[in-house]
Order: C-alpha cells, then structure tokens, then sequence
C-alpha cells in the first residue's frame, strides 16, 4: 500500500527542491512534446528555448513576453487573494471583459475627449467595472450561499456575450470593419509605446505598479495576515474577529479590480476599441487560474510563473511561424507544467510511505 | 541514459549551429488565416494555394499557414511572429486583417505582404488582391430567378464591407432581370465562419418560406441545412460543395488562388514585386485570357436548358462580353448610380466598386450603419 503521511517539517529548501524537481519534469516532459510534434524536434526545442535570439529583433520578442507575463501577473495575483481563503473566483475573463466595458462607457460618458488626461478616468473606470462583475458571484455567495465557482464561471459567458452584443448592436461602430467592433478612441487617450514596432507600451507599468502595490499589502500589511490566517484555519479566523463574510467581499473586490484594471489597460493600449467577444478576448483571465496555482500563490511565485508560461506561449507562436508546430504545443507544456507543480507540491508536504498490504491490515 | 543524453545533446548543439545556416537558402512565404484549413470553404481554398505554391517552386521555397487567427489584436501578433521569423513574402487572407496587416509591414519595410479583399496599401510593401466573386453571383442569379417557386430568396450574409455588397448586388440585378417578382432577404450573421450560426440563419430562412439559400460565409452548413428540406436549393460558396448537397447543390463559386500566388511568389524570387492591386475574375483580364480567381463548378438540379444558359452567361462573363453592373443601374431610393448618371456603360471599380456601400432597387432592409 502506498501511504501519504504529511511532513513534520517543511524549509524553504524542500520548498526550493520540489520547485527544482518540477521545472526538471516539465522541461523532460516538454521536449518529449516537441519530439512528438515536430518533425525538427532537435531545431524545434533550441528555437523554443532562444527564441528571443533567434527572431530579426530580440526586442519584439521581449515585448510579446513581457506583455502577456504584466497581464497574467496582474489578474493571478488577484486571484490568489481568494484562493488563499478558499474563495474560488474563476471568472476573471468576465471581469475583464467588463473592465474594458466599463472604460469604454466612461469615454462615451465623459463625450469621447480627444485628451490624454482623461486615460487615468477611463482606467479607473474600468477598475469598478471589474469590480462590479466581480460582486455578483460575491453577493450570491454570500446571500444564497451558492457555489461562486459556478457563477462566477456562468457570467464569464454572460459578459462576453454582452460585449458581443454592444459591438453588433449599441456601440456598434464602421460596418465595413469586417468585424463587429466599436469606433476608437481617440488616439491621445491610448497608451504610447515604449519602443516602437514592440508590444512594449505606458499601460504595462500601470500592470506591474498595480501588481507590485497589492503583493507588499499581501506580504507585510495586516489585510495580508489576515487572509493568511483565513487560509490555514478559517475558525481562528473567526476568534481574531474577522468576518469570512467580509473576505467573501474583499477578495471578489480585489480580484475584480485587477481583472477590471487589465480589461482597461487592453482596451486602451492594445485594440484601443471593443470588438465582438471571440476576437476581443485572448483567455487572459482563465490562464491566470493556471498561473496562480504555478506560483503556489505566492507574489514572487505569481510573477516567476507568468513569465515562464508567457515564455513558453511566445516561444511556441515562434516555433509556429518558423517550423510549422503547432501552437498547441505551448497548452500541453502549460498543463505538464501544472501538474508537475502541483505534485511536486503535494510530495513537498507529505510523504510517501510503502508498506506491505499485510502490515497495513495488523496496524 | 548518459549515452543518450549525450547524444541528445550534440544534436542540440548541432541543430543550434544549423539552423542559422538553412533559413537563408529557401524563399520562405507565410499565409495568416482566418479559419481553419478544414473549413471547407474559404481558408481551405488558400491553403491549396499555398500547396500550388510548393509544387511550383519545390525546393526553392518554404511555406508556413498560421491558422484560426482571431482578426482583433492577435493578428498583429501572428503576422509579426512570421515577419520576424525570416519570411519574404506573406499573405493575409481575411478583410480583417487589413489594419494589422499595414500595422507590421510598417516595421518591417523589406518584407512584402499581400492582403486579400482589402484597400489599403500604406507602405510601399503592401499590395492587395481580390477576386471579382461578383460575375458569380450574377450567375447565381439566373439560376436563381428560374429555380425558385415561393420567390423567396434568402441571402446569408457575413459582414457589410464593399466585397460582400457587390455580391448581394450583382445578384439582385440579374434575378430582377430574369424575375421581378421574386424578393431577396439579406440576414448579416457577423461572423466568416460559424457552422451553427450559418446553419441557424439557413433555418430561420426556410422556415420563412424560402426555397433558395445564398450564402458569403465560409462552411458548408447552409448546404447541409437546405439539403434537409425537400424543395430547397442553395449554391455552394469558396469551394466546390457539391457533396453536402446531392439534391440541392445548385452550383458552387470556387476561389482560385493558385496562379496569382504563384506569380507573386515568381515575382519575389526574381526580385520583381511590386505593390498592386490585383482583381481576377472569371478570366485573368476580364476579357477571357488567362485562369482567373473564380470558377463555376458543377452545375446541378436544374433543368438542361437552363444549364445551357447559365454556361452561356458564365462565358460571356469571361470574355468580358458582359459586365456584371451595366447601366443603368439605379439605387435602392430610386437614384441612378452616379457612374451611369455620368455616362458610363458600367459601374467603374474605382472609385465605386471597391467602395460599394449601397443596396440597388429592389433590396429590401437597410444596410447596416
């Protein structure tokens, strides 16, 4: 029989080892994908590997990673707010969705200004707008006591239909677009680049600065304790005088608000219009859940996570373009990885024990 | 193991030091999809471009398809991975990607890119193509106008740019011609490829009574939707869809890129490319020279006669002996077309044409603004 006894002692270097030990799985298994996938393998998986040295511009590259590692940094590090005191908000694709709404309304609102000081309005904006969503789930949790893992999953597809919606009916802009879309903003409210002919842009700092703001209030305020204590023991939670209501509605705020803020921030620096849901959404909020959990939601984990996953999704959208692989490959790393994170977890905190079936029927 | 993994690793090293060598001998071309190359219809005629392409030039070229690349800000970034990756000439074929398209040619000034349907050519290294799918669909309308029995048409349509409104038009002027009687009803489903949407819409038509199917989407699911009802009939669209109707396949609009391809990869091989604007029909000139970007293929489930006919049409067609708008050509409100007004014997492609964002008499509904 084969027995999981938890570990007495737990350090930051069995930490540090079950981290080792799962980057060596995902890489083994990895290449294995590639020897399966390519007919280049041995070009495929040094390309996978130095891609940003391999491309006409080292800081194209770069700019792609970063891009997608501040938007999945951004939306898991609110996640994982939750999901520390068991709180389960895996809607954070509606929650963005509704960000880039809620900006979007607030430049109609405020009669589509030609001005750049109107941009931290429309950011903001798009902050409640997330948070809004976000409240939904939070509010039937904590009323009806229902499973916010359903319904904050349910309005995910409620919210990407009503973006759908505004870009064929209200909002509607140029039909000749080819594409169900809204009319742009007006460039002086879009974010600028940093280095031209890159994905590197203003709205990222604002993603990191949100991103570095809410991992010191987790890692050294009060507010960060007491989410921690809710984790390990929600009745001590009680005695302390915290209310697992009112985490109920602080971590569904927060994660809301970072969703809402990355909508935002997309909205004006990446399309800089609403387009109809299935062209409009790239799956950030649903690939942050993957990287929350990579980064044992833990701040530092979070950001090591988004960039290794965003690594990796770069890296296979290059291998695609030079070798022909197929770009599925980038989601059987991300899922090898998973697991291989998540056992490794389990093996840091517990033991395995084999005992023979006999032994374990006289004990 | 170790032994492996030595060898494993010599590999690696050797491909390293490979791969910069290989990429520059091949003329390496790059195709951004829209759809899948499975969808039947539209993508998958561009993929057999692509193959065309292969054949011709072998070992001369590579060629690389990215496929279901959603058309908002995800295209820049696929277009940018094939600019990067060392490719010289690439192909966006969706009107979607005109924006993102002009975007990375900006960037990178000595790759050439081609984009399908669209107008605009920014940079000296962006040319566009198009087919005129319009001397199709006056075809279409013929056939359609001798067919049907409840005179009800119904037109499922994708987005209202200028290249899918020259086809609703072109049709509703041969079908007037040949049946005024009959009523065209145009539903804008917003999307190139969504078999259940297109099947819903093909549906919602024949419930209405509709015995005719016209579609500018991309699959085959209004085929297989008309096929299930007796009586109904529907023309196939992008490729030869025959098949998905054996009893109701009237004739299918097949795409044909396979000779401008070729001669625009011929043209970067022997460093010849220019920015153009190319649009082949029927024929390569519009007066019958030359293999064009549409054909007619397998005319079917009508009478003899009208087979005869609709051919007779198809050639006059493609010797240019007739043109798919002649005049006088009057608008929905009842105004003549600005090109007749002016004494034209036909509409002008520029600048009428290639901007077309008007319904002729007879079309009932409004464009959506």
């Amino acid at each position: 029989m084969i027995h999981l006894e938890p570990r007495k002692h737990t350090s930051a270097w069995t930490n540090l080892r079950a981290i080792m030990l799962a980057l060596l799985i995902t890489a083994l298994l990895s290449v294995l994908v590639l020897f399966v996938m390519s007919d280049r393998p041995t070009d495929a998986i040094w390309q996978m590997m130095t891609f940003p040295w391999q491309g006409r511009r080292m800081e194209v590259q770069w700019g792609l990673v970063l891009q997608q590692t501040a938007y999945l940094a951004c939306i898991a590090i609110g996640l994982s707010v939750g999901y520390r005191a068991n709180i389960w908000n895996i809607g954070a694709e509606g929650q963005f969705a509704f960000g880039s709404i809620g900006a979007y309304a607030a430049y109609l609102i405020l009669g589509s200004p030609d001005s750049a000081y109107v941009f931290p309005v429309l950011i903001l904006a798009g902050i409640l707008a997330g948070c809004f969503w976000a409240m939904i789930p939070a509010f039937l949790r904590v009323t009806c006591n229902t499973n916010e893992l359903l319904t904050s999953l349910m309005l995910v597809y409620v919210a990407s239909h009503f973006l759908t919606y505004l870009c064929i009916g209200p909002l509607k802009g140029d039909p000749k677009a080819g594409q169900a879309e809204t009319y742009p903003l007006a460039e002086s409210v879009r974010a600028t680049k940093l280095i031209s002919g890159t994905e590197l842009h203003t709205g990222l700092l604002i993603l990191m600065a949100a991103f570095f703001l809410l991992a010191a209030i987790l890692l050294f305020t009060l507010l960060g304790y007491r989410l921690k204590v809710a984790q390990h023991t929600p009745r001590a939670e009680r005695f302390a005088g915290f209310s697992p209501k009112n985490t109920v509605w602080l971590s569904f705020a927060l994660s809301g608000a970072m969703a809402g803020l990355a909508g935002a921030v997309y909205l004006t620096a990446e399309t800089g219009k609403l387009i109809q849901a299935e062209n409009y959404l790239e799956n950030f909020g649903f690939a942050a859940i993957v990287i929350a959990f990579l980064g044992r939601l833990h701040p530092l984990g979070i950001l090591l996570a988004a960039l290794l996953i965003s690594y990796v999704n770069v890296g296979a959208s290059y291998i695609q373009a030079s070798l022909r692989v197929d770009d599925s490959v980038a989601d059987l790393i991300e899922v090898v990885a998973l697991f291989a994170f998540l056992g490794c977890a389990v093996l840091d905190n517990y033991q395995v024990r084999f005992t023979s079936s006999r032994k374990a029927v006289t004990t | 193991m170790k032994k492996l993994l030595i060898a494993f690793s010599a590999s690696l090293i050797a491909a390293a030091v490979s791969t910069g060598a290989l990429a520059q001998d091949k003329t390496k071309v790059g195709f951004v999809y829209v759809g899948p190359i499975g969808d039947l219809g539209w993508t998958y005629r561009h993929d057999i471009g692509r193959l065309a392409i292969e054949k011709e030039f072998g070992d001369k070229v590579e060629t690389t398809y990215l496929e279901n690349v959603p058309e908002g800000a995800e295209a820049v970034k696929s277009i940018t991975q094939l600019a990067e990756t060392g490719h010289d000439i690439i192909f966006t074929t969706s009107f979607g990607f005109m924006d993102p398209t002009n975007e990375v040619a900006a960037q990178y000034p000595d790759v050439k890119f081609e984009h399908a349907t669209g107008f605009k050519r920014e940079t000296d290294n962006v040319a566009t193509f198009s087919a005129r799918f319009y001397e199709a669909r006056v075809i279409q309308g013929l056939i359609a106008a001798k067919t049907t029995k409840t005179n009800k048409i119904g037109y499922i349509a994708s987005f209202p740019i200028p290249e899918v409104v020259r086809g609703i038009n072109a049709f509703q002027l041969e079908l007037a011609k040949h049946n005024p009687d009959a009523v065209v009803d145009v539903k804008w489903v917003f999307t190139w490829f969504d078999p259940a949407k297109e099947a819903e819409a093909a549906q919602a038509f024949i419930d209405a009574g509709a015995d005719i199917i016209v579609q500018h989407t991309d699959s085959p699911a209004p085929m297989t939707i008309a096929e299930k009802t007796e009586g109904v009939y529907a023309f196939g669209q992008a490729s030869n869809m025959s098949r998905f109707g054996e009893t109701s396949h009237l004739v299918s609009i097949v795409d044909n890129w396979d000779s401008y391809y070729i001669d625009r990869v011929a043209a970067v091989l022997d460093g010849s490319w220019e920015q153009s604007d190319i649009w082949w029909g029927l024929s390569k000139d519009g007066k019958g020279n030359g293999v064009g970007m549409v054909e007619m293929a397998d005319y079917g489930n009508i009478p003899e006669e009208l087979i005869t006919e609709a051919k007779a049409l198809e050639e006059s067609l493609r010797t240019g002996e007739r043109h798919s708008f002649p005049c006088p050509i009057y608008k929905q409100d009842g105004e003549l077309a600005e090109d007749c007004a002016a004494g034209e014997e036909h509409l002008k492609d520029f600048p009428t044409l290639v901007s077309m964002d008007w319904y002729v008499q007879g079309i009932e509904g409004s464009l959506p603004k």
